[in-house]
């Protein structure tokens, strides 16, 4: 009897454990399985999201310019005049000369709006590094198509021609991060930087920045390649005074010969003046005899 | 026997069946919790990277010029000087594709003076040199290289004409990262 109702006892337990808490469990199991995937998956998604947005913020502080007019709360109807007015103002205290400014066309992608404007303009180099250092890192604006040609007939004064652009986000979910929630505008301030310096202008041949026209080497070759030629072939006693035999012409002391005023002959050589300088002629074949 | 069947019965329906019950209930809540916390992230992680591949785009097309021109001057040899920086866009067709490939390189012009003891190829292979190890040049640029030489005579003196070429980079940002380092 006692073995009946063990075995009995075993047979409902084995029942009820194989047909009824068996299945259940395994359900809680399977779905305890998925709760961890969908776990593992969500924590992935989350560590993405955060190093998407750890990029994102790297591209602020590299300061990837988008949204300048967003940034500054400029309207629209607002946008050109803005510019216009801050160009101005930069170009003025900078002392450079504006050629044009001249907004170009709207380049609209499907995530971003291009607001391009032409600028042209005149001015030295460390002016133009400093006009460029504005736009770029105060301004927070993007420079394409830099084009800096000097100028031959106003060596100090270089042609600078470039387009200067903002990206306008069409999304405004995708502000930049650190401008997400912000209500007002940041106010729109110029910074001219003065501590930068340039070691010299690379578009001005270094001898016209100190002042000069031409090099120092070059300018003697010229000046001796420009020199008149003159060539004393003798010089000859007559009646006790002396002439010489220049150019196969005839001089005397006191006589000019192509800009030359002949001040001195003296037994082998003849003293000239040219323009201010003096200058002595030997006698060729002496000359040669010497060479020898 | 009946009453261990209802005996055993009973403590499956009051205590395990229950307890798996809420298990089972906890795990479904936690799945549709879990299910929804995840298409949001999801939703986050489109927008999150999109908005990083528009702004690589925009900061791969961004070239920063004041520190090149700084550094211009600074690496520009004495005898040497630009006659015309620019930057052009060519477009090239590519082999595998018929899709037109946009390049866009810097040309940079000079002149330099022929000096004694120092050939005017010195000077520009100098320049070259600096250019090349200049650090705000390379982040954005390819080596430069050398297009042409042309000896002229200017007035009254010789002078060597050249322009150097440099592509730029078309690598990302985090390439340039590597590339600075």
């Amino acid at each position: 009897m006692i073995i009946a109702l063990v075995i009995f006892f075993i047979g409902v337990s084995f029942f009820f454990y194989l047909f009824l808490y068996l299945p259940k469990m395994n359900k809680v199991k399977k779905e305890r399985g998925v709760i961890s995937s969908l776990n593992g998956r969500v924590e992935k998604a989350i560590r993405e999201v955060d190093e998407l947005q750890e990029k994102i913020e790297r591209f602020d502080k590299e300061e990837v310019n988008v949204d300048f007019f967003k940034r500054h709360q400029i309207p629209p109807e607002r946008r050109t005049p803005t510019f216009l007015e801050k160009m101005n103002e930069l170009v003025n205290r900078l002392g450079i000369k504006t050629v044009m400014v001249k907004p170009m066309p709207e380049e609209e992608s499907p995530d971003y709006i291009r607001y391009p404007f032409l600028v042209e303009a005149r001015s030295k180099y460390g002016e133009i590094v400093k006009f460029i250092d504005s736009l770029e890192n105060s301004f927070k604006l993007n420079l394409d198509d830099l084009h800096i040609e000097s100028d031959p007939k106003d060596p100090l004064w270089h042609h600078l021609k470039f387009t200067v652009s903002t990206f306008e986000l069409k999304s405004e979910e995708s502000l930049p991060s650190h401008e997400k929630g912000k209500v007002k505008g940041t106010p729109l301030q110029m910074v001219i930087r003065n501590d930068i310096k340039v070691n010299r202008d690379p578009f001005l041949e270094q001898e016209l920045e100190r002042g000069k026209r031409v090099a120092k080497v070059p300018i003697r070759e010229i000046r001796r390649k420009r020199r008149p030629v003159l060539k004393l072939k003798g010089i000859i006693d007559i009646a006790g005074k002396k002439v010489a035999i220049i150019n196969d012409k005839i001089v005397r002391e006191g006589d000019w010969i192509v800009q030359h005023r002949i001040v001195q002959i003296g037994e082998d050589e003849v003293t000239t003046v040219y323009g201010r300088k003096k200058r002595t002629l030997k006698i060729e074949s002496l000359l040669k005899s010497q060479q020898r | 026997m009946v009453l261990l069947f209802l005996g055993i019965s009973f403590a499956y329906m009051e205590v395990l069946s229950p307890s798996l019950d809420r298990r089972i209930q906890m795990n479904r809540a936690r799945k549709i919790y879990l299910n929804g916390q995840l298409s949001k992230v999801e939703r986050d992680l489109e927008k999150s990277s999109n908005e990083a591949k528009l702004l690589s785009k925009l900061h791969i097309k961004r070239v920063l010029w004041s520190r090149k021109l700084v550094d211009l001057s600074r690496v520009m040899p004495d005898d040497l000087w630009l006659t015309d920086l620019s930057i052009k866009t060519i477009e090239k067709k590519a082999k595998a594709s018929k899709q037109v490939e946009k390049e866009t390189y810097l040309a940079i012009k000079g002149v330099t003076l022929p000096i004694p003891g120092r050939e005017p190829l010195d000077s520009i292979a100098q320049l070259i040199v600096e250019l090349n190890g200049s650090k705000p040049f390379n982040q954005d640029f390819e080596a430069v290289k050398l297009v042409y030489t042309h000896l002229s005579r200017e007035k009254v003196r010789d002078i060597m004409e050249f322009e150097l070429s440099s592509k730029l980079r078309d690598s990302s940002p985090l390439g340039r990262e590597k590339a600075s380092r």
